[in-house]
């Protein structure tokens, strides 16, 4: 199934939440969707999922419209919010059990699909647990659960990861790549861009409301590879670094992450092996100067140049 | 097919039949729900300690114990309607509203549930928690008529009273929950619509045991010509009143990309012909002209309700409504009324009141025919009942109107929920402006005989000034400075009719697209977790 957002925008009132955005993925594919808070990434993904109507443009599922079809689309959609604001005295097996209800699921073949959700997302073993005393990473697998019990063709999840500890995160993570493996489109949205590139066959980068680019990871690295990112260890005053960093020929996007530098060189590796030898001319005591493989953290601070945070 | 015409298939239909989900879940939660079971268990324990009272001290008091009965069928109806009228509504409507600002309406919402599968199940599980309040207290109404006193045809009417006007009463709190207002608005109105409302009916219940009209309606001289008429009408008056409930709450709740208006505009419009029906039954038959009077004021609040509320509506037709269409011309000319759009709206409605005044007419006519007394044979005796109601309706067409023209041109990006505020603004503050500018000036209130045109509050001055020849002369200038308005309104918003009629066409498309199916229920039962290991 192709999952094909055309022209989509979305105002309210004098707001533009949404400007024009087009892009298109596939069954079986994760496409992350990555862009600061208010750059319109809940808005797209709730027009995605039949919960707001567009103010122009359309989704559309294969050949279904979403924004002329949405009861027929539902049936495709699983959407993960970015929180479970769950009703303070259900029990995990009946909240899922509800939905399954909800998505028309009967009789045995319901209680075999709440049954099946709750073993894939690890949550049979709290299945009788009220949803208010769950914890943040329980309560995301329950609203895993509870998306996928119906079935869905597309899962799209709002920041699912946000608010989880890394093994919860790790988990997410892993359970998402079986789902991609298992057919289903999966779209979703993170601030952690590390936990996206791993996984992610695609990306949407996203900006006060337009794309700033779209596509899969490996064109848009392709794109890129006139540029080699570089890992810089020293023992200089950082400042100083930077500094001299700005100064150079050749470098694009320097900037400090944890103990490190890392920064963009154009052209050849001579020109890195030149950078090296000016800042070893210039006394910085380098401990480590390395080649780093170019991930969606660097696309996405290479095309918002590092103004967005 | 064959499930249709096979008898095991139906079988296997019918095997597969599953309770609203929405009704199971509620039911659920109530069980798990301290508030609910500490209420009945607490109701319960009154019940217990009034009838064990009621035996004890009964008896001390020999020869009184032929007479408890309406002492303590009292008692036991009174808890069992402030713990019915007060705890179930107040737990309904709270919950709903947790729900509907909560993500987890949303989420239902992108489920295969319709919206009136939702209400349905929230109307379903609170009606079962009033039997289930009723069915604890029906016990002990009916011990009361072994102490004698009360009857049991008279414990089971009032218990089906009570129980209609506590479904109504849930209905609203539901329908409140749901209404598209500010949470503060709805606690307001909750606070004044809603107590006065459980008020009104525990004060009605309370009214009609204690005077013994339910009693009386029993010994009426002909029980198939008087009492049941009487019950047949308020059965059916609570069952119109819970289809309105019900379709204004689905309405609430169905997104505003669905021509969510056609099945509510199709419901007022069978509601509105079912009151006026009903009224002209019982004046014709009972021989009351008297009994008329209602529709004149029933239906004329019912469209000015529905200006306020519809000014406040999108203009624009969604690609869901316009794809719904009718391309022949007589069904877009009368799809045009029963589809999304304001100025559909207003037209309906102002439609519906003229379809009203028609029917009075004809019925006028009839009466005049075929009845001993006459009903308004008189040109002088028109005013009240035709002409009066009339400009209240036109007035407010107009002021819709002009609000619609106000907020549409000086402030298009903002919520068209202002165009509502200032239709109301336009009906009083120019009245009040006057009154105040006035007093400043002299000292002293507007003279009661004066006829202000254009000022709805004044009408009402009008209709009670004396002599007759006055207030109809004051009616007319006030029926022609009404239609003037409108004929102003009318031309300030020119264009924006013109382009809400030009918009109501069938969906055009430039190249046909296939659609595709989705999967169907049936064959979406198992997850892929399971069918693909």
């Amino acid at each position: 199934m192709k999952i094909t957002v055309d022209h989509l925008r979305r105002e309210f009132g004098q707001t533009i939440a949404v400007d024009d955005v087009s892009f298109q993925f596939e069954s079986g594919q994760i496409f992350g969707f990555v862009g600061p808070n208010g750059a319109g990434k809940t808005t797209t993904m709730r027009i995605m999922a039949t919960l707001d109507e567009p103010t122009a443009g359309d989704v559309r599922l294969d050949n279904l419209s979403v924004v002329e079809d949405p009861d027929r689309a539902r049936h495709l959609i699983g959407f993960v919010p970015d929180e479970l604001r769950a009703y303070w005295d259900t029990t995990v097996n009946d909240y899922i059990d509800f939905f399954a209800r909800a998505y028309g699921l009967k009789g045995a073949h319901r209680e075999e699909a709440v049954n099946s959700v709750e073993e894939f997302t690890n949550v049979a073993g709290i299945a009788d647990k009220q949803l208010r005393v769950l914890s943040k990473g329980m309560k995301q697998r329950v609203s895993l659960a509870r998306a996928l019990v119906g079935d869905p063709e597309i899962l799209i999840l709002d920041e699912p990861a946000a608010g989880l500890d890394p093994r919860a995160r790790i988990e997410l993570r892993e359970l998402l790549s079986l789902l991609a493996d298992q057919g289903k489109a999966i779209f979703i949205s993170s601030h952690i861009l590390a936990e996206l590139t791993e996984i992610c066959h695609g990306a949407v980068i996203i900006e006060q409301g337009r794309i700033l680019e779209a596509g899969e990871t490996g064109e848009m690295l392709a794109k890129r590879e006139q540029k080699l990112t570089y890992a810089l260890r020293s023992m200089s005053n950082p400042d100083e670094l930077m500094r001299d960093l700005l100064q150079m020929p050749h470098i694009d996007h320097p900037r400090q992450a944890g103990n490190e530098f890392l920064f963009e060189v154009e052209g050849s590796e001579e020109n890195a092996f030149e950078l090296l030898n000016l800042l070893i001319q210039k006394n910085h005591r380098i401990i480590e100067f390395r080649q780093t493989k170019t991930n969606l953290e660097d696309i996405f601070m290479n095309i918002t140049e590092g103004k967005v945070q | 097919m064959s499930e249709t015409t096979d008898p095991s298939g139906r079988l296997r239909r019918f095997q597969y039949f599953d309770a609203n989900p929405v009704w199971v879940k509620d039911l659920r939660q109530a069980a798990r729900n301290w508030t609910v079971t500490g209420t009945l268990l607490l109701m319960l324990a009154v019940f217990y300690f009034i009838a064990l009272g009621a035996m004890i001290f009964g008896e001390t008091d020999s020869g009184a114990s032929s007479y408890v009965g309406p002492g303590i069928y009292s008692a036991i109806g009174i808890t069992t309607l402030i713990a019915a009228y007060i705890f179930i509504p107040i737990y309904v409507g709270i919950r709903t509203l947790m729900e509907r600002i909560s993500i987890n309406a949303d989420l239902q919402y992108i489920t295969t549930m319709t919206p009136q599968q939702i209400i349905r199940g929230k109307i379903l599980s609170s009606t079962y928690l009033i039997i289930l309040f009723y069915s604890a207290a029906v016990p002990f109404l009916v011990f009361s008529y072994l102490l004698r006193g009360i009857d049991l045809p008279t414990i089971l009417l009032s218990v089906v009273l009570t129980f209609l006007l506590n479904v109504l009463l849930t209905m609203g709190a539901i329908l409140l929950a749901l209404s598209p207002l500010h949470i503060i608005m709805k606690i307001l109105l909750a606070l004044f619509a809603g107590g006065n409302a459980i008020f009104f009916a525990i004060w009605f219940v309370i009214g009609a045991v204690a005077s013994n009209t339910i009693s009386r309606l029993f010994g009426m001289g002909s029980f198939w010509n008087e009492t049941v008429p009487l019950i047949i009408t308020f059965v059916l008056d609570a069952i119109l009143i819970a289809g309105l409930l019900y379709q204004t709450a689905v309405a609430f709740i169905t997104p505003t990309s669905a021509n969510r208006s056609k099945p509510l505009r199709i419901y007022v419009t069978f509601f509105c012909g079912m009151v006026v029906l009903q009224f002209y039954l019982w004046a014709w038959f009972t021989n009351e002209e008297a009994l008329i009077l209602p529709v004149i004021f029933i239906i004329p609040c019912l469209v000015i309700l529905g200006f306020l509320f519809s000014i406040a509506g999108r203009d624009d037709l969604s690609l869901r409504v316009q794809r719904d269409i009718p391309s022949s011309p007589f069904s877009r000319f009368i799809g045009f009324f029963f589809f999304n759009g304001t100025l559909s709206c207003l037209i309906w409605l102002l439609g519906l009141w003229i379809a009203t005044a028609f029917s009075l007419l004809i019925f006028n006519v009839l009466w005049n025919e075929f009845q001993t007394s006459s009903l308004i044979s008189d040109l002088d005796d028109i005013y009240l009942p035709y002409v009066a109601p009339s400009i209240f309706v036109l007035y407010c067409f107009a002021y819709a109107l002009l609000g619609l023209w106000l907020q549409r041109t000086f402030l298009p990006k903002r919520t068209p929920k202002l165009a509502s505020l200032f239709f109301a603004l336009l009906m009083l503050l120019p009245f009040l402006f006057l009154i105040i500018v006035y007093f400043v000036f002299t000292q002293e209130m507007i003279d009661d005989d004066w006829v202000i045109p254009g000022m709805v509050p004044n009408v009402f001055m009008v209709m009670g000034n004396y002599p007759e020849a006055d207030r109809n002369y004051g009616l007319w200038v006030h029926f022609g400075s009404s239609i003037f308005m409108i004929g102003i309104a009318l031309l300030l918003n020119s264009k924006w009719i013109i382009s809400q009629i030009k918009q109501f066409k069938p969906l055009q498309r430039s190249v046909d697209r296939p659609t595709e199916e989705p999967d169907s229920g049936d064959d979406n039962i198992l997850p892929p977790i399971i069918d693909r290991g």
